[in-house]
Protein backbone atom coordinates (compact mmCIF):
# COMPACT_ATOMS: atom_id res chain seq x y z
CA UNK A 1 0.00 0.00 0.00
CA UNK A 2 2.84 2.36 0.92
CA UNK A 3 4.65 1.50 -2.35
CA UNK A 4 1.53 2.47 -4.27
CA UNK A 5 1.34 5.86 -2.56
CA UNK A 6 5.03 6.47 -3.26
CA UNK A 7 4.65 5.58 -6.95
CA UNK A 8 1.59 7.82 -7.18
CA UNK A 9 3.45 10.75 -5.62
CA UNK A 10 6.40 10.33 -8.01
CA UNK A 11 4.04 10.15 -10.99
CA UNK A 12 2.14 13.22 -9.85
CA UNK A 13 5.35 15.17 -9.19
CA UNK A 14 6.71 14.28 -12.63
CA UNK A 15 3.51 15.22 -14.36
CA UNK A 16 2.54 18.36 -12.48
CA UNK A 17 5.53 20.41 -13.62
CA UNK A 18 3.39 23.18 -14.98
CA UNK A 19 2.27 24.00 -18.47
CA UNK A 20 2.32 26.95 -20.81
CA UNK A 21 -0.28 29.71 -20.83
CA UNK A 22 -1.84 31.88 -23.57
CA UNK A 23 -5.03 30.61 -25.08
CA UNK A 24 -6.88 33.26 -27.06
CA UNK A 25 -4.44 34.06 -29.85
CA UNK A 26 -5.04 36.63 -32.54
CA UNK A 27 -6.24 34.75 -35.61
CA UNK A 28 -6.75 37.70 -37.95
CA UNK A 29 -7.19 41.45 -37.89
CA UNK A 30 -8.66 44.19 -40.00
CA UNK A 31 -6.64 46.34 -40.80
CA UNK A 32 -4.20 43.42 -41.18
CA UNK A 33 -1.23 42.96 -38.87
CA UNK A 34 1.67 44.99 -40.23
CA UNK A 35 -0.43 45.95 -43.24
CA UNK A 36 -1.17 49.15 -45.11
CA UNK A 37 -4.56 50.55 -46.02
CA UNK A 38 -5.29 53.36 -48.47
CA UNK A 39 -8.37 54.87 -46.83
CA UNK A 40 -8.60 55.53 -43.09
CA UNK A 41 -10.50 52.64 -41.45
CA UNK A 42 -13.54 53.46 -39.25
CA UNK A 43 -12.85 50.56 -36.87
CA UNK A 44 -10.38 47.85 -35.94
CA UNK A 45 -11.72 44.28 -35.89
CA UNK A 46 -9.77 41.49 -34.17
CA UNK A 47 -10.60 37.78 -34.49
CA UNK A 48 -9.30 35.38 -31.85
CA UNK A 49 -8.93 31.60 -31.55
CA UNK A 50 -11.15 31.38 -28.44
CA UNK A 51 -14.33 32.94 -27.12
CA UNK A 52 -13.70 36.12 -25.09
CA UNK A 53 -15.08 37.53 -21.85
CA UNK A 54 -16.39 41.03 -22.66
CA UNK A 55 -16.02 42.28 -19.10
CA UNK A 56 -12.27 41.62 -19.07
CA UNK A 57 -11.19 42.29 -22.66
CA UNK A 58 -10.03 45.61 -24.06
CA UNK A 59 -8.07 47.20 -26.89
CA UNK A 60 -6.28 50.53 -27.33
CA UNK A 61 -5.19 52.10 -30.59
CA UNK A 62 -2.52 54.81 -30.49
CA UNK A 63 -0.88 57.05 -33.07
CA UNK A 64 2.87 57.53 -33.53
CA UNK A 65 2.87 60.09 -30.71
CA UNK A 66 1.17 57.71 -28.28
CA UNK A 67 -2.20 59.49 -28.26
CA UNK A 68 -5.32 57.34 -28.15
CA UNK A 69 -7.29 57.21 -31.40
CA UNK A 70 -9.90 54.58 -30.49
CA UNK A 71 -13.44 55.85 -29.96
CA UNK A 72 -15.97 54.30 -27.64
CA UNK A 73 -15.98 50.99 -25.83
CA UNK A 74 -14.74 47.81 -27.52
CA UNK A 75 -17.57 45.50 -28.60
CA UNK A 76 -17.06 41.78 -28.03
CA UNK A 77 -19.10 39.09 -29.69
CA UNK A 78 -18.01 35.47 -29.37
CA UNK A 79 -14.37 35.49 -30.42
CA UNK A 80 -14.40 38.85 -32.20
CA UNK A 81 -13.58 42.26 -30.74
CA UNK A 82 -14.28 45.52 -32.55
CA UNK A 83 -13.50 49.11 -31.58
CA UNK A 84 -14.41 52.31 -33.44
CA UNK A 85 -11.72 54.79 -34.51
CA UNK A 86 -11.55 58.56 -34.71
CA UNK A 87 -10.78 60.09 -38.09
CA UNK A 88 -7.22 58.93 -38.88
CA UNK A 89 -4.70 60.89 -40.88
CA UNK A 90 -1.95 59.07 -42.83
CA UNK A 91 0.65 57.53 -40.58
CA UNK A 92 1.52 54.49 -38.47
CA UNK A 93 -0.78 53.32 -35.72
CA UNK A 94 -0.35 50.73 -32.98
CA UNK A 95 -3.05 48.34 -31.72
CA UNK A 96 -2.62 46.96 -28.22
CA UNK A 97 -5.07 44.25 -27.10
CA UNK A 98 -5.64 42.56 -23.72
CA UNK A 99 -8.17 39.75 -23.68
CA UNK A 100 -9.51 37.10 -21.31
CA UNK A 101 -10.58 33.85 -22.95
CA UNK A 102 -13.69 32.13 -21.61
CA UNK A 103 -11.45 29.43 -20.13
CA UNK A 104 -9.94 32.13 -17.88
CA UNK A 105 -6.59 32.67 -19.59
CA UNK A 106 -5.29 36.17 -20.26
CA UNK A 107 -3.36 37.06 -23.36
CA UNK A 108 -2.16 40.31 -24.84
CA UNK A 109 -0.36 41.48 -27.90
CA UNK A 110 0.17 44.38 -30.23
CA UNK A 111 0.79 45.15 -33.87
CA UNK A 112 0.99 48.16 -36.20
CA UNK A 113 -0.70 49.17 -39.39
CA UNK A 114 -0.24 52.10 -41.80
CA UNK A 115 -2.77 54.46 -43.26
CA UNK A 116 -2.07 56.32 -46.51
CA UNK A 117 0.99 55.83 -48.70
CA UNK B 1 1.84 30.82 -10.47
CA UNK B 2 0.25 27.91 -12.26
CA UNK B 3 1.39 25.30 -9.72
CA UNK B 4 -1.12 26.19 -6.95
CA UNK B 5 -3.83 26.26 -9.63
CA UNK B 6 -2.86 22.83 -10.93
CA UNK B 7 -2.88 21.40 -7.40
CA UNK B 8 -6.26 22.95 -6.55
CA UNK B 9 -7.77 21.75 -9.86
CA UNK B 10 -6.52 18.21 -9.20
CA UNK B 11 -7.99 18.18 -5.68
CA UNK B 12 -11.28 19.66 -6.88
CA UNK B 13 -11.63 17.12 -9.71
CA UNK B 14 -10.76 14.24 -7.36
CA UNK B 15 -13.16 15.45 -4.65
CA UNK B 16 -16.04 16.12 -7.07
CA UNK B 17 -15.65 12.81 -8.90
CA UNK B 18 -15.35 10.91 -5.60
CA UNK B 19 -18.43 12.58 -4.11
CA UNK B 20 -20.48 12.00 -7.26
CA UNK B 21 -18.94 8.54 -7.61
CA UNK B 22 -19.91 7.33 -4.15
CA UNK B 23 -23.49 8.59 -4.68
CA UNK B 24 -23.74 6.68 -7.98
CA UNK B 25 -22.04 3.61 -6.44
CA UNK B 26 -24.50 3.61 -3.55
CA UNK B 27 -27.53 3.68 -5.84
CA UNK B 28 -26.31 1.19 -8.47
CA UNK B 29 -24.02 -1.20 -6.59
CA UNK B 30 -24.22 -1.01 -2.80
CA UNK B 31 -27.97 -0.78 -2.24
CA UNK B 32 -28.87 -3.73 -4.51
CA UNK B 33 -26.08 -5.96 -3.15
CA UNK B 34 -26.59 -5.13 0.54
CA UNK B 35 -30.36 -5.64 0.38
CA UNK B 36 -29.81 -9.39 -0.19
CA UNK B 37 -29.83 -11.77 2.82
CA UNK B 38 -26.07 -12.33 2.42
CA UNK B 39 -25.40 -8.60 2.36
CA UNK B 40 -27.53 -7.71 5.39
CA UNK B 41 -24.82 -8.33 7.99
CA UNK B 42 -22.39 -6.00 6.16
CA UNK B 43 -24.91 -3.28 5.49
CA UNK B 44 -24.41 -1.12 8.56
CA UNK B 45 -20.60 -1.06 8.24
CA UNK B 46 -20.52 -0.40 4.53
CA UNK B 47 -23.20 2.31 4.63
CA UNK B 48 -21.28 4.08 7.38
CA UNK B 49 -18.06 3.96 5.32
CA UNK B 50 -19.80 5.25 2.21
CA UNK B 51 -21.31 8.14 4.15
CA UNK B 52 -17.86 9.11 5.45
CA UNK B 53 -16.55 9.20 1.86
CA UNK B 54 -19.57 11.25 0.76
CA UNK B 55 -19.29 13.90 3.46
CA UNK B 56 -15.50 14.24 3.37
CA UNK B 57 -15.77 14.45 -0.42
CA UNK B 58 -18.37 17.22 -0.14
CA UNK B 59 -16.24 19.29 2.25
CA UNK B 60 -13.14 18.91 0.04
CA UNK B 61 -15.22 19.84 -3.02
CA UNK B 62 -16.36 23.06 -1.33
CA UNK B 63 -12.92 24.03 0.01
CA UNK B 64 -11.06 23.29 -3.24
CA UNK B 65 -13.79 25.04 -5.22
CA UNK B 66 -13.40 28.18 -3.10
CA UNK B 67 -9.62 28.07 -3.50
CA UNK B 68 -9.97 27.68 -7.29
CA UNK B 69 -12.29 30.70 -7.47
CA UNK B 70 -9.85 32.85 -5.49
CA UNK B 71 -6.87 31.81 -7.64
CA UNK B 72 -8.72 32.48 -10.89
CA UNK B 73 -10.00 35.84 -9.57
CA UNK B 74 -6.40 36.76 -8.72
CA UNK B 75 -5.20 35.81 -12.18
CA UNK B 76 -8.02 37.52 -14.07
CA UNK B 77 -7.97 40.77 -12.13
CA UNK B 78 -4.18 40.97 -11.63
CA UNK B 79 -4.87 41.86 -8.01
CA UNK B 80 -2.96 40.40 -5.05
CA UNK B 81 -4.63 37.88 -2.75
CA UNK B 82 -5.42 40.44 -0.02
CA UNK B 83 -7.37 42.61 -2.46
CA UNK B 84 -9.33 39.69 -3.86
CA UNK B 85 -10.32 38.59 -0.36
CA UNK B 86 -11.18 42.06 0.95
CA UNK B 87 -12.62 43.89 -2.07
CA UNK B 88 -15.98 42.32 -2.90
CA UNK B 89 -16.14 43.94 -6.33
CA UNK B 90 -13.41 41.66 -7.73
CA UNK B 91 -15.23 38.43 -6.83
CA UNK B 92 -18.51 40.08 -7.84
CA UNK B 93 -17.16 40.77 -11.32
CA UNK B 94 -15.69 37.29 -11.72
CA UNK B 95 -18.80 35.49 -10.45
CA UNK B 96 -21.32 37.46 -12.48
CA UNK B 97 -19.40 38.63 -15.55
CA UNK B 98 -17.50 35.51 -16.62
CA UNK B 99 -18.59 32.08 -17.86
CA UNK B 100 -16.26 30.54 -15.27
CA UNK B 101 -17.91 32.50 -12.45
CA UNK B 102 -21.47 31.72 -13.48
CA UNK B 103 -20.63 28.03 -13.81
CA UNK B 104 -19.00 28.18 -10.36
CA UNK B 105 -22.22 29.56 -8.85
CA UNK B 106 -24.26 26.81 -10.53
CA UNK B 107 -21.93 24.15 -9.17
CA UNK B 108 -22.06 25.70 -5.69
CA UNK B 109 -25.84 25.36 -5.89
CA UNK B 110 -25.59 21.73 -7.02
CA UNK B 111 -23.14 20.95 -4.19
CA UNK B 112 -25.49 22.51 -1.62
CA UNK B 113 -28.41 20.57 -3.09
CA UNK B 114 -26.45 17.31 -2.93
CA UNK B 115 -25.53 18.04 0.69
CA UNK B 116 -29.23 18.49 1.48
CA UNK B 117 -30.08 15.21 -0.22
CA UNK B 118 -27.29 13.38 1.63
CA UNK B 119 -28.65 14.79 4.90
CA UNK B 120 -32.15 13.58 4.02
CA UNK B 121 -30.68 10.16 3.25
CA UNK B 122 -29.00 10.08 6.68
CA UNK B 123 -32.42 10.24 8.29
CA UNK B 124 -33.66 7.16 6.44
CA UNK B 125 -32.98 4.01 8.43
CA UNK B 126 -33.55 1.56 5.62
CA UNK B 127 -31.76 3.59 2.97
CA UNK B 128 -33.70 6.36 1.22
CA UNK B 129 -36.81 5.75 -0.83
CA UNK B 130 -36.76 5.52 -4.63
CA UNK B 131 -37.33 9.23 -5.21
CA UNK B 132 -34.49 10.27 -2.93
CA UNK B 133 -32.04 7.92 -4.66
CA UNK B 134 -33.10 9.12 -8.11
CA UNK B 135 -32.68 12.74 -7.01
CA UNK B 136 -29.23 11.96 -5.59
CA UNK B 137 -28.15 10.22 -8.81
CA UNK B 138 -29.34 13.13 -10.99
CA UNK B 139 -27.74 15.86 -8.87
CA UNK B 140 -24.49 13.90 -8.42
CA UNK B 141 -24.23 13.24 -12.16
CA UNK B 142 -24.89 16.94 -12.88
CA UNK B 143 -22.24 18.00 -10.38
CA UNK B 144 -19.66 15.87 -12.18
CA UNK B 145 -20.82 16.76 -15.70
CA UNK B 146 -20.85 20.53 -15.19
CA UNK B 147 -17.09 20.40 -14.56
CA UNK B 148 -17.04 20.44 -18.38
CA UNK B 149 -17.62 24.19 -18.28
CA UNK B 150 -14.42 24.65 -16.31
CA UNK B 151 -12.13 23.15 -18.94
CA UNK B 152 -11.28 23.58 -22.59
CA UNK B 153 -14.81 22.49 -23.35
CA UNK B 154 -16.01 26.10 -23.52
CA UNK B 155 -14.76 28.64 -26.01
CA UNK B 156 -15.21 26.43 -29.04
CA UNK B 157 -17.56 27.72 -31.70
CA UNK B 158 -20.50 26.27 -33.58
CA UNK B 159 -21.66 22.67 -33.78
CA UNK B 160 -18.20 21.10 -33.22
CA UNK B 161 -17.87 23.23 -30.10
CA UNK B 162 -21.23 22.02 -28.77
CA UNK B 163 -20.40 18.39 -29.55
CA UNK B 164 -17.12 18.79 -27.69
CA UNK B 165 -18.90 20.25 -24.65
CA UNK B 166 -21.52 17.49 -24.68
CA UNK B 167 -18.78 14.84 -24.96
CA UNK B 168 -16.95 16.41 -21.99
CA UNK B 169 -20.16 16.35 -19.93
CA UNK B 170 -20.70 12.62 -20.56
CA UNK B 171 -16.96 11.92 -20.13
CA UNK B 172 -17.00 13.42 -16.63
CA UNK B 173 -20.09 11.51 -15.52
CA UNK B 174 -18.58 8.25 -16.78
CA UNK B 175 -15.33 9.09 -14.97
CA UNK B 176 -17.25 9.79 -11.75
CA UNK B 177 -19.05 6.44 -12.09
CA UNK B 178 -15.93 4.36 -12.78
CA UNK B 179 -12.95 6.16 -11.18
CA UNK B 180 -15.15 7.64 -8.44
CA UNK B 181 -16.63 4.23 -7.74
CA UNK B 182 -13.29 2.53 -7.06
CA UNK B 183 -12.86 3.94 -3.56
CA UNK B 184 -16.29 2.81 -2.29
CA UNK B 185 -15.69 -0.54 -4.04
CA UNK B 186 -12.40 -0.93 -2.16
CA UNK B 187 -14.19 -0.27 1.12
CA UNK B 188 -16.98 -2.70 0.33
CA UNK B 189 -14.49 -5.44 -0.64
CA UNK B 190 -12.52 -4.78 2.56
CA UNK B 191 -15.68 -5.23 4.65
CA UNK B 192 -16.50 -8.44 2.75
CA UNK B 193 -12.95 -9.70 3.28
CA UNK B 194 -13.07 -9.04 7.02
CA UNK B 195 -16.26 -11.09 7.42
CA UNK B 196 -15.27 -13.61 4.72
CA UNK B 197 -18.47 -12.71 2.81
CA UNK B 198 -17.24 -14.05 -0.49
CA UNK B 199 -20.80 -14.14 -1.84
CA UNK B 200 -21.14 -10.39 -1.31
CA UNK B 201 -17.68 -9.71 -2.76
CA UNK B 202 -18.58 -11.67 -5.89
CA UNK B 203 -21.98 -9.99 -6.30
CA UNK B 204 -20.51 -6.52 -5.88
CA UNK B 205 -17.64 -7.30 -8.22
CA UNK B 206 -19.92 -8.65 -10.94
CA UNK B 207 -22.24 -5.66 -10.71
CA UNK B 208 -19.33 -3.22 -10.75
CA UNK B 209 -17.85 -4.92 -13.84
CA UNK B 210 -21.04 -4.44 -15.83
CA UNK B 211 -21.36 -0.87 -14.53
CA UNK B 212 -17.70 -0.22 -15.31
CA UNK B 213 -18.00 -1.57 -18.84
CA UNK B 214 -20.74 0.92 -19.69
CA UNK B 215 -18.61 3.71 -18.19
CA UNK B 216 -15.47 2.60 -20.08
CA UNK B 217 -17.43 2.49 -23.34
CA UNK B 218 -18.64 6.04 -22.75
CA UNK B 219 -15.11 7.17 -21.79
CA UNK B 220 -13.64 5.67 -24.98
CA UNK B 221 -16.23 7.22 -27.28
CA UNK B 222 -16.20 10.69 -25.67
CA UNK B 223 -12.42 10.54 -25.21
CA UNK B 224 -11.97 9.85 -28.94
CA UNK B 225 -14.25 12.76 -29.83
CA UNK B 226 -12.34 15.11 -27.54
CA UNK B 227 -8.89 13.95 -28.66
CA UNK B 228 -9.80 14.52 -32.30
CA UNK B 229 -11.24 17.93 -31.50
CA UNK B 230 -8.39 19.19 -29.32
CA UNK B 231 -5.30 17.53 -30.77
CA UNK B 232 -6.57 17.50 -34.34
CA UNK B 233 -3.90 15.25 -35.82
CA UNK B 234 -1.42 12.53 -34.91
CA UNK B 235 1.35 15.06 -35.35
CA UNK B 236 -0.19 17.22 -32.64
CA UNK B 237 -0.29 14.20 -30.34
CA UNK B 238 3.41 13.43 -30.70
CA UNK B 239 4.83 16.90 -31.19
CA UNK B 240 3.12 19.07 -28.56
CA UNK B 241 3.19 19.20 -24.74
CA UNK B 242 -0.56 18.84 -24.74
CA UNK B 243 -0.36 15.79 -26.99
CA UNK B 244 2.24 14.14 -24.77
CA UNK B 245 0.11 14.64 -21.67
CA UNK B 246 -2.89 13.21 -23.50
CA UNK B 247 -0.85 10.12 -24.44
CA UNK B 248 0.13 9.65 -20.77
CA UNK B 249 -3.53 9.91 -19.78
CA UNK B 250 -4.50 7.31 -22.42
CA UNK B 251 -1.72 4.98 -21.23
CA UNK B 252 -2.91 5.21 -17.61
CA UNK B 253 -6.49 4.58 -18.78
CA UNK B 254 -5.34 1.41 -20.59
CA UNK B 255 -3.58 0.23 -17.41
CA UNK B 256 -6.85 0.62 -15.52
CA UNK B 257 -8.81 -1.24 -18.19
CA UNK B 258 -6.25 -4.06 -18.16
CA UNK B 259 -6.59 -4.43 -14.38
CA UNK B 260 -10.40 -4.32 -14.64
CA UNK B 261 -10.25 -7.07 -17.27
CA UNK B 262 -8.12 -9.27 -15.01
CA UNK B 263 -10.59 -8.61 -12.19
CA UNK B 264 -13.56 -9.61 -14.31
CA UNK B 265 -12.15 -12.56 -16.26
CA UNK B 266 -9.95 -14.25 -13.67
CA UNK B 267 -10.41 -13.01 -10.12
CA UNK B 268 -14.21 -12.64 -9.87
CA UNK B 269 -14.93 -16.16 -11.20
CA UNK B 270 -12.33 -17.45 -8.70
CA UNK B 271 -14.56 -16.17 -5.91
CA UNK B 272 -16.66 -19.31 -5.97
CA UNK B 273 -20.03 -19.56 -4.25
CA UNK B 274 -18.99 -22.01 -1.49
CA UNK B 275 -16.88 -19.97 0.88
CA UNK B 276 -14.26 -21.08 3.42
CA UNK B 277 -11.61 -22.62 1.19
CA UNK B 278 -8.24 -20.88 0.78
CA UNK B 279 -8.30 -20.07 -3.01
CA UNK B 280 -11.27 -17.69 -2.63
CA UNK B 281 -9.47 -15.72 0.00
CA UNK B 282 -6.41 -15.27 -2.20
CA UNK B 283 -8.56 -14.18 -5.13
CA UNK B 284 -10.32 -11.64 -2.93
CA UNK B 285 -7.00 -10.27 -1.65
CA UNK B 286 -5.65 -9.93 -5.18
CA UNK B 287 -8.91 -8.30 -6.30
CA UNK B 288 -8.57 -5.74 -3.50
CA UNK B 289 -4.95 -5.06 -4.47
CA UNK B 290 -5.94 -4.53 -8.10
CA UNK B 291 -8.68 -2.11 -7.14
CA UNK B 292 -6.19 -0.08 -5.07
CA UNK B 293 -3.77 -0.02 -8.04
CA UNK B 294 -6.60 1.21 -10.24
CA UNK B 295 -7.28 3.98 -7.69
CA UNK B 296 -3.62 5.07 -7.90
CA UNK B 297 -3.76 5.10 -11.72
CA UNK B 298 -7.02 7.05 -11.53
CA UNK B 299 -5.42 9.62 -9.22
CA UNK B 300 -2.53 9.99 -11.65
CA UNK B 301 -5.01 10.57 -14.49
CA UNK B 302 -6.61 13.38 -12.45
CA UNK B 303 -3.18 14.97 -11.95
CA UNK B 304 -2.61 14.84 -15.73
CA UNK B 305 -6.06 16.35 -16.34
CA UNK B 306 -5.22 19.17 -13.92
CA UNK B 307 -2.12 20.00 -15.96
CA UNK B 308 -3.94 19.57 -19.30
CA UNK B 309 -6.33 22.27 -18.14
CA UNK B 310 -3.61 24.89 -18.04
CA UNK B 311 -1.86 23.72 -21.22
CA UNK B 312 -2.83 25.10 -24.63
CA UNK B 313 -4.39 22.40 -26.79
CA UNK B 314 -2.75 21.23 -30.00
CA UNK B 315 -5.22 22.75 -32.43
CA UNK B 316 -3.86 25.20 -34.89
CA UNK B 317 -0.28 24.01 -34.42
Amino acid sequence: MRTHIFVASVLIALIANGGAHAHAMLASASPPVGGSVGAAPRQVTLSFTQGLEPAFSSVQVTDSKGARVDAGKAQVSGSTMTVGLKALSPGTYRVHWHVLSVDTHKTEGSFSFRVGQ
Amino acid sequence: MDDPLIFVRAVHFAATLTTAGVALFDAFIAEPVLRTPAGAELRATVVRRLRWIAWIGLVLTLLSGAAWLVLVAQSISDQPLETVLSDASVLHAVLLDTDFGRDWLLRLLLTALLAGLFAADLREKQGGGGFLKVAIVLVAASLAGTLAWAGHGIGGAGLPGSIHLAADFVHLIAAAAWVGGLLPLAFLLAAADRTSSVVVARAASLRFSAYGMVAVGALLLTGAINTWYLAGSTQALTATDYGHLLLVKIALFLVMVALATVNRLWLTPALAVDAGAKPEHNALRQLRRNVVTEIVAGAAILAVVAVLGVTPPGLGE
